[in-house]
């Protein structure tokens, strides 16, 4: 146990590496060691429940083989009418991945360049889970193009991708075919 | 002064992300590497990935990348797990090295040479996920355990290796070291193995071209076991073979108790010390597998703490035993022996020493006398004993203080603290 040797080995007064030391360098006829130090906590008592529960909330889905039979789908109800001018507020676009890079220290975000044919923008996607960097680009998106730029782990990300998914599943990101545009618009 | 302790564990295949069991075996070698250098020994500890075969050339075609690409991307997952979990291995050896392909080129030769290799016509059942020709008793085994094996029958022009011709000298050798292989139950096995006779086998393919090109005759590369074996070979710096320890999963164990074995017999070179063979963490009876989604990965063991992994692993596996992993019991047993146990024995011993001692200490007389020289283990393989007795020391210390703390004791040093 490197961590806690190291942190007891220092509570007792020792200097150096724990794991550089061997038992051969202890003589109990030598002069008293010391002082000690008081003490720090060796190991934190855990939480049962609470590990559990975040443990389940960080477990990535597996996508077992073919044999698995579809898990039930998990959505909540239709949300309530609107009219179409409401819809038509949204400003729907085609892009075209050109760039994806994980975001240091987030466990979800990939961060994007995202071509829409008459311009490029930067955007964030929560997708990390899904999604390999590597296996983005190139791919073709459909992005909400006037979605106001919002910044997230200190980076301005403009505009938004679409996904499918329930509330189980990870998400999929929505394609258009590989013949549509960069900048078609999506109603 | 006595040759290096040469440990290894098994190269771990690139066709998966790390998972228990790699960090299982890694754990209880760098465990025991740690041990040794803390008794004054140096130590060699050997560990890595195996990088060619037919699985890694299928996901790599799958993903429209070279196998090496593929190679070098999972193998990043590997240096960074291994880094975070702190193991202390002095090499991470991959097959695609040019020191490796140079050792199994002019090992392949040396044994052509000397007519251990020849080459033959080969025809016979084939499985796919163990990229090993099996026998017919091996087929039926394979197919009553209703184990997902895609057997194929393949014929193929290849070269052999005169296996046949040390099955009794390879029983010769178990019967003059009988600490060869550990577990015991597991020798008996590989016995009982190498005395239903030993066939010559394949050890090369021209079904993949993603390996170790045969010396002389491109169209077959090396079969991916004696490639992976040798890496051992690879890996040994000068003066440090044969190696004292190979910690393998109970499902190489052929591998590395016969093959193995016999490949070095043939090149003339001293036999490993001990192969132990290691069980299986099992979620819901099961071996944890990658088409059964239920594995467990670095990140969630890490939530733990390197020490909680590490202790957990040492203290609740019966070396070469099976175990249901859960995360309760690991739970459990980190709360009541670390937390509760050791972490309140440290902050009450501490305690005592500012309060009697001004804060100076002895080490305790019998730990150090008590000490062996040259430790029981591994050959007889009892670290989980060896938890179990560290913490007992631990209980016996706490008893100490509590009568200790009852009276005033005076600022003798040696032996003073000893139970």
């Amino acid at each position: 146990m490197p961590e806690l040797a190291q942190n007891l080995w220092e509570s007792l007064g020792l200097e150096g590496q724990v794991a550089a030391r061997t038992f051969l360098d202890f003589n109990p006829f030598a002069p008293a060691l010391g002082p000690v130090r008081d003490p720090k906590p060796l190991f934190a008592r855990l939480d049962k429940d609470l590990e559990m529960k975040a443990m389940e909330e960080a477990a990535t889905p597996v996508t077992p083989a073919a044999e698995a039979a579809a898990p039930a789908l998990d959505v909540p109800p239709v949300k309530e009418n609107i009219d179409y001018d409401t819809f038509a507020k949204t400003d729907l676009r085609v892009g075209l991945i050109l760039e994806a890079e994980e975001v240091p220290k987030s466990k979800k975000l990939i961060k994007m360049k995202v071509d829409l044919g008459f311009e490029q923008r930067t955007i964030l996607g929560g997708i990390k889970e899904a999604y390999a960097p590597a296996d983005l680009v190139g791919k073709r998106v459909v992005v909400v193009a006037n979605l106001a730029p919002r910044a997230m782990m200190g980076i301005e990300s403009h505009g938004m991708l679409l996904a499918a998914s329930d509330n189980n599943s990870k998400p999929y990101l929505v394609a258009p075919p590989d013949d549509a545009l960069p900048g078609f618009i999506v109603k | 002064m006595s040759k290096p302790f040469y440990l290894t564990t098994p190269i771990y295949y690139v066709n998966d992300r790390p998972h228990i069991g790699h960090v299982y075996t890694t754990v209880l070698a760098d465990v025991i590497a740690r041990f040794r250098r803390m008794l004054g020994e140096e130590v060699f500890f050997l560990t890595g990935t195996d990088e060619h075969g037919q699985k890694v050339e299928k996901a790599a075609a799958a993903r429209g990348i070279t196998p090496k690409a593929l190679a070098d991307e999972v193998v990043t997952n590997y240096y960074d797990v291994f880094q975070r979990m702190g193991f202390t291995h002095d090499r991470f050896i991959r097959t695609t090295d040019a020191d490796h392909r140079e050792v199994v080129q002019a090992r392949f030769r040396q044994l052509l040479e000397s007519g251990d290799i020849y080459k033959a016509t080969y025809k016979g059942l084939y499985s796919v996920s163990d990229e090993a020709f099996v026998t017919e008793t091996q087929a039926k085994e394979l197919q009553a355990q209703g184990l997902a094996h895609q057997l194929v029958e393949l014929e193929e022009e290849t070269y052999n290796f005169r296996l046949s011709k040390y099955e009794k000298p390879l029983l010769d050798f178990f019967a003059a070291h009988p600490d060869f292989v550990q577990p015991e139950f597991r020798f008996n096995e590989v016995k009982r193995f190498v005395e239903g006779g030993l066939q010559d086998l394949s050890i090369s393919r021209t079904s993949i071209t993603w390996g170790i090109p045969v010396p002389g005759d491109d169209k077959h590369v090396v079969y991916v076991w004696f490639d992976a074996l040798l890496n051992y070979l690879t890996g040994a710096t000068e003066g440090v073979w044969p190696p004292d320890l190979q910690i393998v999963g109970k499902d190489i164990l052929r591998f590395h108790a016969v093959y193995w074995p016999a490949f070095l017999m043939a090149m003339g070179l001293e036999l490993p010390k001990t192969i132990l063979a290691h069980g299986w963490w099992l979620m819901g009876q099961d071996k944890m597998s990658k088409s059964k989604g239920n594995i467990v990965r670095p990140d969630t063991l890490l939530r733990f703490g390197n020490d909680g992994m590490r202790f957990f692993f040492m203290r609740d596996m019966q070396i070469g035993h099976d175990r249901e992993f859960s995360f309760e019991a690991l739970m459990d047993r980190l709360n009541a022996d670390l937390a509760n146990g050791l972490g309140n024995l440290a902050s009450r011993s501490i305690s005592m020493l500012q309060h009697y001692r001004n804060g100076t200490w002895c080490p305790p007389m019998d730990l150090i006398s008590g000490l062996p020289t040259r430790p029981p283990w591994p050959e007889k393989m009892l670290t989980r004993k060896v938890a179990q007795n560290g913490y007992l020391a631990a209980a016996r210390q706490h008893d100490f203080n509590e009568r200790r703390s009852r009276w005033n004791c005076g600022p003798i040093c040696a032996g003073s603290m000893a139970t």
